[in-house]
This record gives structure tokens, C-alpha cells and sequence, in this order.
């Protein structure tokens, strides 16, 4: 009988013991199955980054010789096409072990030389000039050694059947990267560091405004805590103690402070130099709708009486389910002055003022005298497309690409069936910029 | 092209996409729904033109309604409510100006959903402000160009956020999460500018500790 126990017993932990094997391999096919195909899209991304890599080099060397103007509209074109897969090909590659920041960088710049060129050739101005002349050839070069770079990882991944999934894995198990991807990739960034600094014939065509505020009269911690209370306390916050305070070192430098009153988070921050309010933002989610925009329009007029902003005009709002979010710019001799501004958050179900923004505010203000515009309104009209319905017009000041003020004529117009705010310069006609204005469907 | 959003950005700074719904702001007709249907209604039945239920479905009767209401006020009797309905009906047409909030983005309302999803897999412990920041870095990112030119791209970049890669970004975010995510779309960023954080805990890239400290915030530093 012993015996037979015994039999039973092995063939039971046999039994056993495969079907836990049979499951494990199966599982272990499962996860190679998903490792190799999820090898499959890295190694896609990367052969087709090198390709983009590749035709952005061919057609920056083409563009060296090309006079014909439709002849390089066309290079410029398919340069700014083919940097933009690129980057979508790299977002698609598990870089974090190697951030590839100058490599992204001077893609852009590519593409934005390219845009340079191209608006040139717009207003028929063909030739080059000589600083663009040298960033063109700064840039083809620095793209074929970026291209020789590249290749050199792909043939090596090639040949030794290297994967990026191990990059990914050593990165999840915290290893020292130590891989001849990645040192490809390292070299792949330093040298493309190496021509950035020679690279000064790209205007941006995007500029950050230059920001007024300067870091006078500093205050103190303690200074900074009750300047945060005073501020919540004109917003009929009931916000309870400081319950910590932290640094910032942002664009406005600023002391961070914490109340919490049991119930709800408070943070505001005040900058260090003479403790204006920057920002502040509370958590509550009560939903449901007791105001109407206009009673929560009135509410933030009284508020930012309250806090000393009086020649602010409210320029947009914005409501989801508890909160309506209302937007307010300088307003000065009769022209809204958009870069100056700010922005509340007002709960409809209590009504309270649940978030503040004056941080561009800060940033952007500073004394300026609104010039006469040389353009009069009927002038502007003129301009407007055909069977478009205006709305309202008014003077508005407003950053252009260059991140300098312009004054234009902001016109609202109706046209299809779609509403837009149409941006004029009051001195030359040129359009700064358009906004279309999508409202629910 | 990022440029392009960027200049929107600039130009404005205008970050927002919900849309209103206060009366005024649409043509409302057969079929609409909404708040401001609500509101007509409770115009129409106040007036005595209309008598079904405040539903917020611009249906049979309240298109019944309406054209009694045009009849009676010597408009063109259509059933659409228009501007020179708005204006009978007492309701200030929004001038358009008002409306620019909505303007001007590519942000859509289910790239709010990404953003509350992202905030909530990698920092539902954090105080709010920490939720709002890390919602921030990742619409710094897309302003970046070092960075993809999408709220997806970003977000689904391999490796770049933990929460993507460990599947905590497939849980289901709370309400306090799509506000941050809203805070962040409309505009506030705690950490001015930043386009990285990190978890001094657990991080494991040594390269992360080189980029300049700006502030932080519970558990996380946000880093230029």
C-alpha cells in the first residue's frame, strides 16, 4: 500500500510539475513574442530616422547650387518635411539613457532655416547672405557627419544584432549604461554640439518678448508668508495656516507658500522682489452650477478691484462643468494690451476664486505710450477677405514672431459659418496673426 | 508645426479649448443640445411661449415654441435662433473678443483626458500644485523643440514617463486630476518653464541631476 502511495504520489508531482512548465514556457514565449515585436517599431524608427537623416543632407548639399527660385522652394519644402518625421521618428525611440538635445536642436534649426529661405523667396529676394550663406554650409555639414554618425550605429546594430529593447531593459534594471548603442548615440550628440555655436545665420522666427520685471527690494521668507495670507485674504479665502514654504527659481524668482485648512489645498506664490502675487491655485472640485458667467464675471471685476488691477478688460472666457476660467488684458487708451495678461478661475457652485495667474502680467508690463496708428479703420476694411461679416473692431497691442509690441487692428469677423479675430498692423496692413475662434458644435 | 503653435502661444498665451455654453454664444436649432438650451427654455416658459420640460434638447416643442416666439415678434419665422432672436429674447450676444479663450490651440478635450490619465499614474500622492506642474513640463514639452510636437507624442516618448511604462497611466484619473489637467491647459505653470522632473528616490539617470533646479514640489524636483 506504502508503495502505491509513493507512485501516486510521484506521478501527482510529475503531473504538476509539467503543467508549471508547460505555463512557464508558454509564458515565456508571450513576453519574447512582445519583446521582438516591440523590437520590430524601435528598429523601424530608427532605419527611417537615418533615411529622413539621409534625403535632409541630400537636399541641403542640392540646395548649395540651386539658384532657381521654384527649384529651392520646393529643396526647402521637403527639408522641413523630412525634419519633421524625423522628430517624430525619434519621440518613437527610448532615448532616456541619451537625451539627444542637441541632435533635436539643430533639426530644428534646420527646419527653421528652411522656413527663413522660403520667405525670402516669397518676397523674391533670391541670393543669400553671407552669414546665411555659411550657416547653409555649417549645417549641410554638420547633418553629413550626423548622417556618418548614425549610419556607423546602424551598421553596427546590423551586423551584431543588437536590440533596443536591452537598452530599455538595462535602463529599467538601473545598470551602467555600457553599450555600443549608446556610446554611438553619446558621440552621435557631442559632435553635433560642435557646430551649433557656428551656426548664427538662423533667425529664429520665433523670439521670447523681452520681460520687464527685475528683482528689486527683496523681501524675506517671513515677509512672504503674510503677503501670500494678505493676498488670499482680500479674495475671501478661508485658507488656514502656512503649512510650508518653498523656493522657486523660475523666470520670476518667488516664494511658494502652502496653507491647507483641513479641507482644501491653497498655494500661492509671491515674488521676491516686493512680494507681488504671482500665482495661486486651489484644489476644490465641488461641481454643479449656482452662478452665471455674468454673476462669476461680476465677482472677479470686484476681486481684482480688490487687488489693485483696474485697467484690465476681459478678453476671454472659458467654462467647463464647476469653473469658469476668465481672461483679462491691459487696457490703456482705448487698445487692449494683450501681452499684460492675466487670468482667474472662478467656481460656479460657490463662487469662490479658485485659481489666479499674473505671472505674464509681471513678466510684460511696464509704462508705454500707445502711439496714433497711421492706418485708419476704413483702410483696414479694405483688406478684409470678401464676404466677410465684421463683428467689432478695436485697437489692440500684441506680440508679433519677433516677440516684439506691435499695434494692429484686431477684427472680429464671421466668414463660412466660422469666427475669427484677425490681427492687422495699424501702421503697415501686414497681418500679424489670425485666431480662429471654434465654438461648440 | 511646433512654430506655429508657439506663435500662437506667444501671441496670446492662450492655452484652452473647453468650450462655453451660455446662451449667445451659438446659433441654436432643431437637434441642438446643451446649457444654453436649457437657458431658452427657461426664457421661453418664463414668457409663457413654452411649456415641456427644461431638457436641454432642442426638440419639437421647443422648436414650436421658438417660431411663436418669431411670430409674435415680428421675426422670420424659422425655428433657428439667431442673433435677432438672442436680441428679442433680451440675451447679450457675447461679443466675439470674449470668446478668444477658446481660440487659437490644438489642444483638444481628449488630450485633457491624456493629461489627467499622465497625472494621475505619476503623481496622485503630490500636493494639487504638483499635479498642475507635472501636467505643465509635459506642455513645455511640446512647446520644446527638443521635444515631440504632441500632447501624445510626449507622453508615449519610451521611457519618458514611469507611468507609461509600469501601466499606472491606465487607471481611471479622479475629478482632481482633470482640473490640474485644466489648470495646466489654461495656462497656470507652477514650475515656470520646466521640461523635466524627477524622483531624487528613484531616479536612475545620473545625467538628470545636471539640468538647473527650479523648484520643488512634494516628492518630485522640476528641473529647466
Amino acid at each position: 500500500m506504502k508503495y502505491r502511495t509513493l507512485i501516486i504520489w510521484l506521478m501527482i508531482n510529475v503531473i504538476v510539475l509539467g503543467i508549471g512548465s508547460y505555463f512557464y514556457t508558454q509564458n515565456q514565449q508571450a513576453m519574447e513574442d512582445l519583446k521582438i515585436r516591440t523590437e520590430g517599431m524601435y528598429q523601424q524608427s530608427f532605419h527611417s530616422l537615418i533615411s529622413h537623416i539621409k534625403t535632409i543632407e541630400n537636399y541641403l548639399a542640392k540646395s548649395l547650387v540651386a539658384t532657381d527660385l521654384i527649384n529651392q522652394q520646393e529643396i526647402m519644402s521637403t527639408i522641413t518635411r523630412q525634419v519633421y518625421s524625423s522628430q517624430e521618428e525619434l519621440g518613437k525611440l527610448p532615448l532616456i539613457l541619451v537625451p539627444l538635445i542637441n541632435t533635436e536642436t539643430t533639426l530644428q534649426k534646420i527646419a527653421d532655416f528652411a522656413w527663413q529661405v522660403n520667405t525670402k523667396n516669397l518676397k523674391q529676394e533670391s541670393s543669400l547672405t553671407s552669414p546665411e550663406w555659411t550657416t547653409l554650409v555649417d549645417l549641410k555639414q554638420c547633418t553629413s557627419k550626423l548622417l556618418l554618425n548614425l549610419q556607423n550605429i546602424q551598421s553596427n546594430i546590423i551586423e551584431n544584432n543588437l536590440r533596443w529593447v536591452d537598452i530599455e531593459l538595462m535602463y529599467s534594471r538601473n545598470e551602467v549604461a555600457d553599450n555600443t548603442v549608446i556610446d554611438g548615440l553619446h558621440l552621435v550628440d557631442k559632435d553635433v554640439k560642435a557646430y551649433s555655436e557656428t551656426q548664427a545665420g538662423i533667425l529664429p522666427h520665433v523670439r521670447e518678448p523681452k520681460v520687464y520685471y527685475n528683482s528689486d527690494q527683496l523681501i524675506d521668507e517671513r515677509t512672504a508668508r503674510n503677503e501670500a495670507a494678505g493676498y488670499l485674504g482680500k479674495l475671501n479665502l478661508e485658507v488656514g495656516e502656512p503649512v510650508q514654504v518653498i523656493q522657486s527659481e523660475g523666470d520670476i524668482p518667488a516664494y511658494v507658500v502652502f496653507f491647507d485648512n483641513g479641507v482644501n489645498q491653497y498655494t500661492c506664490a509671491v515674488t521676491k522682489a516686493a512680494g507681488s502675487l504671482a500665482w495661486f491655485m486651489g484644489d476644490s472640485i465641488l461641481t454643479g452650477r449656482q452662478l452665471t458667467n455674468e454673476e462669476a464675471i461680476n465677482l472677479a471685476n470686484e476681486y481684482l478691484n480688490r487687488l489693485n488691477f483696474q485697467n484690465v478688460t476681459l478678453v476671454g472666457h472659458n467654462t467647463n462643468d464647476n469653473a469658469i476660467m476668465l481672461m483679462y488684458a491691459g487696457f490703456q487708451d482705448d487698445t487692449v494690451v494683450y501681452p499684460e495678461m492675466l487670468r482667474l478661475n472662478v467656481n460656479l457652485n460657490t463662487g469662490i476664486i479658485t485659481g489666479a495667474d499674473f505671472s505674464e502680467y509681471l513678466k510684460y508690463h511696464h509704462q508705454r505710450t500707445v502711439t496714433e496708428a497711421s492706418l485708419a479703420e476704413s483702410d483696414i476694411v479694405d483688406q478684409l477677405p470678401k464676404n466677410s461679416v465684421i463683428n467689432n473692431i478695436q485697437k489692440a497691442i500684441i506680440f508679433n514672431q519677433q516677440g516684439q509690441e506691435v499695434l494692429t487692428f484686431e477684427v472680429a469677423v464671421s466668414i463660412a459659418g466660422e469666427n475669427y479675430l484677425i490681427y492687422l498692423n495699424a501702421d503697415t496692413g501686414i497681418e500679424e496673426n489670425i485666431i480662429r475662434i471654434e465654438s461648440k458644435t | 508645426m511646433k512654430s506655429k503653435l508657439i506663435a500662437v502661444i506667444i501671441i496670446l498665451a492662450l492655452t484652452s479649448i473647453i468650450f462655453t455654453d451660455a446662451l449667445g454664444e451659438r446659433v441654436l436649432y432643431w437637434g441642438s443640445r446643451g446649457n444654453d438650451v436649457v437657458e431658452l427654455q427657461r426664457k421661453l416658459k418664463n414668457w409663457g411661449y413654452y411649456d415641456g420640460s427644461l431638457d436641454g434638447i432642442y426638440g419639437p416643442d421647443t422648436y414650436n415654441a421658438v417660431r411663436f416666439f418669431q411670430r409674435r415678434n415680428g421675426l422670420s419665422v424659422d425655428g433657428v435662433v439667431g442673433p435677432e432672436v438672442f436680441k428679442s429674447l433680451g440675451v447679450n450676444v457675447v461679443n466675439n473678443s470674449q470668446n478668444i479663450a477658446n481660440a487659437g490651440t490644438q489642444v483638444t478635450s481628449n488630450d485633457i483626458s491624456l493629461l489627467a490619465k499622465a497625472i494621475y499614474g505619476e503623481a496622485r500622492g503630490e500636493p494639487y500644485v504638483g499635479q498642475v506642474a507635472v501636467a505643465a513640463v509635459i506642455l513645455n514639452r511640446v512647446n520644446s523643440s527638443a521635444f515631440p510636437n504632441t500632447v501624445s507624442g510626449v507622453i508615449f516618448e519610451p521611457l519618458a514617463f514611469t507611468a507609461v511604462s509600469d501601466g499606472q497611466f491606465y487607471l481611471t484619473p479622479n475629478s482632481q486630476a482633470y482640473k490640474a489637467a485644466r489648470d495646466a491647459i489654461n495656462g497656470w505653470d507652477p514650475t515656470g518653464g520646466c521640461l523635466y522632473y524627477f524622483n531624487p528616490v528613484t531616479a536612475t539617470s545620473s545625467w538628470i541631476w545636471t539640468r538647473p533646479h527650479v523648484i520643488t514640489i512634494g516628492k518630485h524636483r522640476f528641473l529647466k
